[in-house]
Order: C-alpha cells, then sequence, then structure tokens
C-alpha cells in the first residue's frame, strides 16, 4: 500500500463526505428546527436523481433549469411529506417524533419500492454538470463534481449557520423545536413554519440527489446507500448542529473512503453502526455537539 | 387467500377476544378460545398438505417474533425495528451449527438463543442512553447492514449463494414429513405467546407499561428503568430466536435477503396495526401482513410497497391500532373505559386454613413504621446550591423534617421549589450540599436509588398509566420490592402468581386506606378526574413505603372538594408517620392541611414557621399569603 493509493482514499473520502454533508444537511434541517427525523428524504434523494435523468436526458434539458425544476419538485415533496407524514400526528398521540419517524420509514420504504417498479433497478448514466475528465491534484485524481459538492455543502452550511443564529426566522425556528407550544402561543403560525421546513429540508435532499448524479448515476437505491453514512455523520457531529454535521461527515467519509483500501468494503457499514452506537452512547449530545439530545 | 387461514378461519372469534381484552376481561373466556384456535392450528397438517403447508408455518413463527417484539414495542414502548436482524443470526447460528458440526434441532435451540440475545443486546444497548426516536433509527440500521454481516462471514454463511442444505426436521418422505415441521411451528407461536402474555401478567406487565407512559414514575417508586429496558430487550429477542432457529430447518437454506425490510414491515406493522399492547394484537396483525405477504410473494416489489403503504396509513388512521376501529366506531380518540370490577373482597380475611391472613407486603410496611426511630430526621438537606447557568436557582437551603410532619414549601414563581424537590428526588443532582433519607446520603444518586432509600414523589401532571386500573396503578408503587424476576415470571406462572395475588391484595388495602370506592378500584386511570389520579399518586408513594413523600403541587386544578378530601388523604398519612413535603401556591389548603411552612425567596429560606394555627400567623408568612393570593387572582 504506497502513500498515493491512500492519498486516492482520502480523496475519494472527502469527497463522498461532501455528499453525506449534503444530505446530512437536509436531514440536519428538520432535527434542529422539528426535532423530527424524516427517514423519507432518503427516496426524495434517489427521487432528485431519477428526476435529474427524467428532464436531462428524456427532456433534453440543459443542466441549471434541471437542476431548479429538480429543487422546486424537492420542495413540493417536502412539504408533501409534513401534510402526509406529520400533520396527522399532531395531538392525537403522545410521541409525535416517534410516529412521525415509523410514518416515514414506512413511505420510504414505500416510495423506494415504487420507484424502482416505475424506472427500474438499474443506474442509468446520467451527463455531468461538470466536465467528466478527472482534475489532477498532486498526482491524484479528484471527480471535479466533488469540488462542487463541496462548495454546495459549505454554502449551505454556512447559510444554515447564519440564519439560525442571526436572523429572527432562525430564533423562531429554534424556539419552535424546543416549545413548539409556546411559540403558537406567541403567534407564530408553528404549523406554516413547520411546512416551511419540511420544503426547504425536501429541496435540499432533492438537491443533493441532482449534483450526486455524476457518482451515483440515477437509481432508486441511491439514497437508501446514504442514509447510514449521513446518520452517522449528524450522530458523531451531534443532531441538530450544522457545524458538527460537516465535520461529521468528512470523519464518516475517510472511514468510507479508506477502509476499503484495507479491508472489505462489507465492513464500512458495520464499522459506521458501531460507531453510531457507541457515540450515542457514551456521548448523545454527539462528539462535536454541545446541547444534548434530550432524554426527557 | 392462502396464507391467512388459520386465522380467517377462527378471526370472529378472536375479535370478540379483542373486545374483551380491550374491557380488561382477560383470562377466563379467551382461555377457551385460544384452546380452540391452538387445537385447530395443530389439526391443520393432517387436513392438507403441499407448500401452502410451508407458507402456513411461515405465518406461524412470524407470528411468534411479533408477540415477542410487542413485549418491547406494545408493551415497553421502546421503538426496536431489528427484530428480523434477531431471528437472522439465530437462523444462521442454528444452520451453520448443523452443517458445520452436525448439531441437533434441539442441540442448536440454546446456541441460537443465546446468539439472537447477545445481538439484541449488541444493538439495543445505546436505547439506555438515547431518545426513542433515535433508538428507532439505529435499530434500523442493524436490518440494513445485516447482508454485509453475512457478506463478511461468508466463509461459513455461504455469502450471497446462501448456507444450503440444512437438514429439514424431518426428511422428505418419513411419516413425520407432514406434521413434525408444522406442529413445531405451531409450538414455535404459542410459546413465544404464552412467554409474552406470562410475562406481562406478572408485575412486570404494569412495569413494562410505566417504562412506556411514565418512566419518571417508575424511577421514582425505585425501580431500575434501565434494567426494565433490558429485560424488555431480551424478552423480546427470545421469540425472534426461537422463530429464526425454526425458520433455518423450515427452508432448509438462509439468504440475508430474507431478514431485510419486508419482514420488518411484517412484525413491526403485525404489532402496530391491531392493537400494541395486547397479547392478540400481533397474532391477528402479523398474521394478516404475512397472509398478504405470502399472496404476493415475500420478495416482489409490491411486497414493500404495500406494506410500506400499509404502514403509513395505518400510522395515519389509527395511531393506537385498528382495536379502536374495532371496539368502538365513532373513532373517539380515548374511549372511556371502565373495567368490571371484580368480585372480590376486598381483603382476604379468612386464608383457608381459617389463620388470620398475612400478607407479606402490608407485614412489610407494618414492620417499616415500627422500626422508625427518632434516631435520624426522615429528610435532612444541609445547604443544597444548585445553578442553572448563572442563576442560582438554590442557594444553600438547610432544613430537616421529622416523619410524622406535613410542611409546606412556599415561595413566589422561580423561588426555587421545585428545584429543590427535584434535587431531594434524585431528578438533579445539586452542585453542593448534601440530602439526608433517614439518614442516610441520598445526595446525586439517581432517582430510582434515592426512591429505594425511602422517598417517593408525585409529578405536577399525575404521572400514572392511563389504561391500567387505580388498582394496578397503586401495584406499581410495590413493584420495587415485589415483582418476581421474569425469568420465574415467565417459567413459573403459577408461583409468580402467588407474590401477585399478595401484591393486588396490598394494593386494594391502600386504595381503601386513601379512600378509593370499591366501583373505582378497577377503573382505567384515564377516565378519572383529576383529583383522584393526584390522590391515586399519593397512594402509590404509600405503597412505595416512603418515608418522605414530596409532592409537586398536588393541590393545582382542584376544585374545593377535591383539595378537602385530599387535605384528609394527607392527615390520615400523617398519623402513620410519614413525613410530608409539598410545594402549594393554595394558602386555604396548607393552611388547613400543613404543620409547618418553609418560605423561599431567590432560593434562599426567608423563614420556618412552625405548629400554623390560621388565626395565628407571623407578620411575613400573613404578607406572603397575602401577595400569592393576589397573584393568584390575577393569573385567574
Amino acid at each position: 500500500m504506497n502513500l498515493s493509493t491512500l492519498g486516492v482514499g482520502i480523496a475519494a473520502g472527502l469527497g463522498l463526505g461532501s455528499a453525506y454533508g449534503l444530505i446530512a444537511a437536509s436531514f440536519n434541517l428538520i432535527v434542529a428546527s422539528t426535532g423530527f427525523f424524516i427517514f423519507a428524504l432518503e427516496s426524495v434523494v434517489s427521487l432528485g436523481g431519477i428526476l435529474t435523468y427524467v428532464f436531462a436526458v428524456d427532456w433534453n434539458l440543459p443542466m441549471i433549469p434541471t437542476a431548479i425544476l429538480v429543487c422546486i419538485c424537492g420542495l413540493a415533496v417536502g412539504a408533501l411529506l409534513d401534510f402526509v407524514a406529520h400533520r396527522p400526528f399532531e395531538g392525537r398521540t403522545t410521541n409525535v417524533s416517534l410516529y412521525v419517524l415509523l410514518a416515514t420509514v414506512g413511505l420510504s420504504i414505500a416510495i423506494d419500492a415504487g420507484l424502482s417498479l416505475l424506472f427500474g433497478d438499474t443506474p442509468r448514466l446520467v451527463p455531468g454538470y461538470v466536465s467528466a475528465s478527472p482534475l489532477v491534484i498532486d498526482g491524484v485524481a479528484v471527480n471535479p463534481s466533488y469540488l462542487v459538492m463541496i462548495g454546495a455543502v459549505i454554502t449551505i452550511t454556512a447559510v444554515s449557520e447564519i440564519v439560525f443564529r442571526r436572523t429572527d426566522t432562525g430564533r423562531n425556528l429554534r424556539a419552535t423545536q424546543l416549545d413548539s407550544e409556546g411559540v403558537s402561543l406567541l403567534g407564530l403560525n408553528v404549523g406554516r413554519i413547520t411546512t416551511g421546513v419540511f420544503a426547504v429540508s425536501g429541496g435540499l435532499a432533492a438537491l443533493a440527489g441532482f449534483l450526486l448524479t455524476p457518482v451515483t448515476s440515477a437509481a432508486p437505491t441511491t439514497g437508501a446507500a446514504l442514509v447510514i453514512p449521513a446518520f452517522a455523520a449528524l450522530a458523531i457531529g451531534g443532531f441538530g448542529s450544522f457545524r458538527g454535521a460537516i465535520g461529521g461527515s468528512l470523519a464518516v467519509g475517510l472511514v468510507v473512503g479508506v477502509v476499503p483500501l484495507y479491508l472489505s468494503s462489507s465492513y464500512v457499514n458495520l464499522i459506521l453502526l458501531a460507531a453510531i452506537g457507541i457515540t450515542l452512547l457514551i456521548r448523545p449530545q454527539g462528539l462535536f455537539g454541545s446541547t444534548s439530545a434530550r432524554e426527557l | 387467500m392462502s396464507g391467512q387461514t388459520p386465522d380467517a378461519s377462527t378471526s370472529l372469534q378472536r375479535l370478540g377476544g379483542i373486545r374483551a381484552a380491550a374491557q380488561g376481561r382477560q383470562t377466563t373466556v379467551n382461555w377457551t378460545v385460544a384452546l380452540v384456535v391452538v387445537a385447530i392450528a395443530a389439526a391443520i397438517p393432517f387436513l392438507i398438505s403441499g407448500y401452502i403447508l410451508f407458507q402456513l408455518e411461515l405465518v406461524l413463527i412470524y407470528v411468534g417474533a411479533a408477540s415477542g417484539l410487542n413485549i418491547a414495542v406494545g408493551y415497553a414502548g421502546e421503538f426496536l425495528l431489528c427484530q428480523v436482524t434477531v431471528m437472522g443470526v439465530a437462523g444462521y447460528v442454528a444452520g451453520i451449527l448443523n452443517l458445520q458440526s452436525g448439531w441437533s434441532p434441539l442441540e442448536t435451540l440454546p446456541a441460537a438463543i443465546l446468539a439472537g440475545v447477545i445481538w439484541q443486546l449488541l444493538i439495543s444497548l445505546a436505547g439506555l442512553r438515547i431518545r426513542g426516536l433515535y433508538l428507532g433509527v439505529l435499530s434500523f440500521f442493524a436490518v440494513l447492514v445485516f447482508p454485509d454481516l453475512v457478506l463478511l462471514t461468508s466463509s461459513i454463511s455461504g455469502g450471497t449463494s446462501g448456507l444450503i442444505g440444512i437438514a429439514p426436521f424431518a426428511a422428505a418422505g418419513a411419516s413425520d414429513f407432514n406434521w413434525l415441521p408444522f406442529e413445531i411451528a405451531v409450538a414455535v407461536a404459542v410459546v413465544s405467546t404464552v412467554i409474552a402474555r406470562n410475562l406481562v401478567v406478572s408485575g412486570w406487565g404494569i412495569r413494562l407499561r410505566y417504562l412506556r407512559d411514565a418512566p419518571n414514575a417508575l424511577a421514582s417508586t425505585g425501580v431500575n428503568v434501565a434494567s426494565t429496558k433490558i429485560v424488555s430487550y431480551v424478552v423480546a429477542a427470545i421469540p425472534g430466536a426461537l422463530a429464526g432457529w425454526a425458520l433455518a430447518y423450515f427452508s432448509q437454506s438462509l439468504t440475508s435477503s430474507v431478514f431485510g425490510v419486508s419482514l420488518t414491515l411484517v412484525l413491526f406493522a403485525g404489532v402496530q396495526l391491531v392493537a400494541p399492547g395486547t397479547i392478540v394484537g400481533p397474532i391477528l396483525g402479523a398474521g394478516l401482513l404475512e397472509g398478504y405477504s405470502q399472496l404476493v410473494g415475500p420478495f416482489s416489489q409490491y411486497n414493500t410497497l404495500g406494506l410500506g403503504i400499509l404502514l403509513t396509513v395505518v400510522l395515519i388512521l389509527f395511531p393506537g391500532g385498528l382495536r379502536r376501529f374495532i371496539v368502538r366506531g365513532d373513532g373517539a380518540a380515548v374511549p372511556p373505559r371502565r373495567r368490571p370490577h371484580v368480585e372480590t373482597p376486598l381483603v382476604e380475611d379468612e386464608s383457608p386454613t381459617g389463620a388470620p391472613p398475612v400478607n407479606a407486603l402490608l407485614e412489610l410496611r407494618r414492620a417499616h413504621k415500627e422500626r422508625r426511630t427518632a434516631e435520624a430526621p426522615a429528610l435532612e438537606l444541609r445547604d443544597i446550591v444548585k445553578t442553572f447557568g448563572g442563576n442560582r436557582a438554590v442557594d444553600g437551603v438547610s432544613l430537616s423534617i421529622e416523619g410524622g410532619r406535613i410542611v409546606a414549601l412556599m415561595g413566589d414563581n422561580g423561588s426555587g421549589k421545585t428545584t429543590l424537590i427535584n434535587m431531594i428526588s434524585g431528578f438533579l443532582k445539586p452542585d453542593s450540599g448534601t440530602v439526608l433519607i433517614n439518614g442516610y446520603d441520598a445526595t446525586g444518586l439517581a432517582a430510582s436509588r434515592v426512591a429505594r432509600l425511602g422517598c417517593a414523589r408525585t409529578f405536577q401532571v399525575p404521572q400514572v398509566v392511563g389504561e391500567l386500573t387505580v388498582r394496578e396503578n397503586i401495584e406499581a408503587g410495590f413493584l420495587q420490592r415485589s415483582c418476581a424476576d421474569p425469568a420465574q415470571a415467565i417459567l413459573l406462572p403459577f408461583r409468580a402468581r402467588r407474590a401477585d395475588r399478595a401484591r393486588r391484595q396490598a394494593a386494594l388495602h391502600i386504595a381503601e386506606e386513601v379512600g378509593f370506592t370499591a366501583s373505582q378500584m378497577g377503573q382505567a386511570a384515564d377516565t378519572l378526574p383529576l383529583g383522584l389520579r393526584r390522590r391515586l399518586e399519593v397512594a402509590r408513594a404509600i405503597a412505595h413505603s416512603a418515608d418522605v413523600i414530596c409532592l409537586d403541587e398536588p393541590g393545582a386544578g382542584l376544585n374545593a372538594d377535591e383539595l378537602q378530601s385530599l387535605s384528609e388523604t394527607l392527615k390520615a398519612l400523617k398519623q402513620t408517620g410519614e413525613a410530608v413535603l409539598l410545594v402549594e401556591h393554595n394558602a386555604d389548603f396548607v393552611l388547613n392541611t400543613c404543620d409547618d411552612i418553609i418560605l423561599l425567596r431567590h432560593g434562599v429560606i426567608e423563614g420556618v414557621f412552625t405548629d400554623i394555627r390560621e388565626h395565628d400567623l407571623h407578620p411575613d408568612l400573613q404578607r406572603h399569603l397575602r401577595r400569592s393570593a393576589v397573584a393568584a387572582a390575577v393569573t385567574r
């Protein structure tokens, strides 16, 4: 094992880390503002990839309009998730977030099955939104689309941090997560805030699906394969922390990039699962997080 | 409708069973129904044969696995989605031992169960620390990584090509070929159901439901919450392991795809579908879903599509399961339930031999009272400090309360009253200072250990389990002392019953003591008005034999009559020597009930007023009472 192989592994890991970061960011947005974990967002990622194929290949649209259309569809699906898998539970069960999780797990499984019935299981190649020829940096080939993803992750994280810490909207969102009843007593429309957050998360997930197409192609299984690393990134980084999610994503990306160089790639998910379990057991608030995952 | 025969044939009777279970009439009628169902199931292999028999075998063992899962999910409220991987691990262990070492089914059985339980604990250990939501995700990941685990152990598990050639229970063509596997499947279903049933009719039924609905109250009765969770995980895994073991021999080959998302949905949605937290619920639910699965083919995308949609739709339409829909067509959120009062005498004054009744629990309480000495005060606080951020919520409080006194903690909002109660009962750790209960250091101990030193508490919002009766909620107070260990409850139910009977009697005694009427004993707690639920919490605290009882705003939201009877309950309590510390704003109630008043202000004791008489109050106290009366009038 020479050094440049390791370099390839690290480069791939950082690239994958940025992909996980994109998905972790869409999960995180909802966690940070409502406390829900919307499992079905992984299906929105797959959907984003498939829509990219439909718009770019079937309809022959250029890349920028494709990206915009995919995001709009993601926004709509996100808002729909709020109406289907969240609102029906408000006020009807004592543990809304658990029911939201279970309902979105069920939905996610159904959407994935539906997509593979409609689209087929074979991944379909989508023309890249950047040149397909790899950039060579210091002897290591780097897929240029990873650079776009890294840029996107950093932008999304920076914007989320600013929105959550500096603006009224962000303060309302954080307050909603802590005490949605109190916020609604202050006269804010919690329902509308929540729908908005679901929609934006859906849009981000679909955008992630679009950005991932050069790496994963369009397939109904794309999201399902990414949900474990993304969740691991959140657990390590601390649920609800945007900066933590980036750190977690890069750490997970490095594991996924480097481990297959030394061990069978089947170890990757097991290692991640163990990492999630151990992190949650020892530091439920995540390695980088400071606020604890609330138990009560 | 191949897959559903055993259920469909008796579904009407079973619906009757559910209705009875929902009303709480659990045993007598259901025994007959259960025997009839098992007899019919056992007769099936002599009537039909062929592939459908194999499909029915699968339905039966999955019903068993769902019954186990129901312990964790339905009763204990711990959302474990990894039951299929427990099946998978057990199945693979049985299959591998059979192939590699030629072990017989009887020899692989214990190994399979052990492996399943260990796997379950590995996955669910983090559940001791995290919220249910994240346990749900984590355990679902176990399902997603299971194929990787099989791939990694390819050399013994066969990897993607599968584990092939497991010797079946009965060889093809042998005389027992038709019936033996099927009867084993029936046995798996029956044993799993009996395991679940025996556990939940013992004190564990109460303990698990408390874990689900009122974990803080469970801790405050001295029960260790973590060990309760672990028991629910282990017991849930055993039927899963049984099913996996049987599956290995039924199908004679295993691939990881069997233990995937579809089966997860069959089991989980099967528990959730009809009536989570009842014995019959998972039998019907998993039976129906696996029937559907077999109908469309377990590996078809239509299977996952249908099951996924079904789970979502059921959750949305009937969050509490179809039971509500079956029992009451009007869709009421919480149908008023009233369990028929069991016509047993309140106190069994005569044992069969005519000797005076001896109830160990009541004796214990009596002995406890007599042992209570004046050596150490029931509760003593020394210089307690607690800060939140920069705010010193409690700033050096020292006090001591003797047994047989009712002491009120008064003060404005934010003066540190509830914080103090939380620190005494172990829900918050003081920054510095000492808490002594009966002279024992309780500082910084976990809530359940503080409770075991003799401290009980109630909560501002009463934490009782709505679906349990008044009597059962009081029994919760006895659980720390009188709960058969789970193995005994499952394996020796008749011995466990003895402890249950004693506990039930003791609970009825206490219910009577605090003034519940005979007809209220069997009433579900969620049908009680607030005042009675408060009194129920007090009764639970008494059952716990606490020497110190902390009440957090017991009077809030009660009307004058309810306040009056609560006051009488507390005064009666005083006679038996308990020390009561209560946080309360209502001046009339406090003056009418309490011996002493401690006034808190900004986390510091402003004054201690002993032997309160309503017409002879200290000016400071008068000022406070007037202020709080004005505040109360304004907020009202």
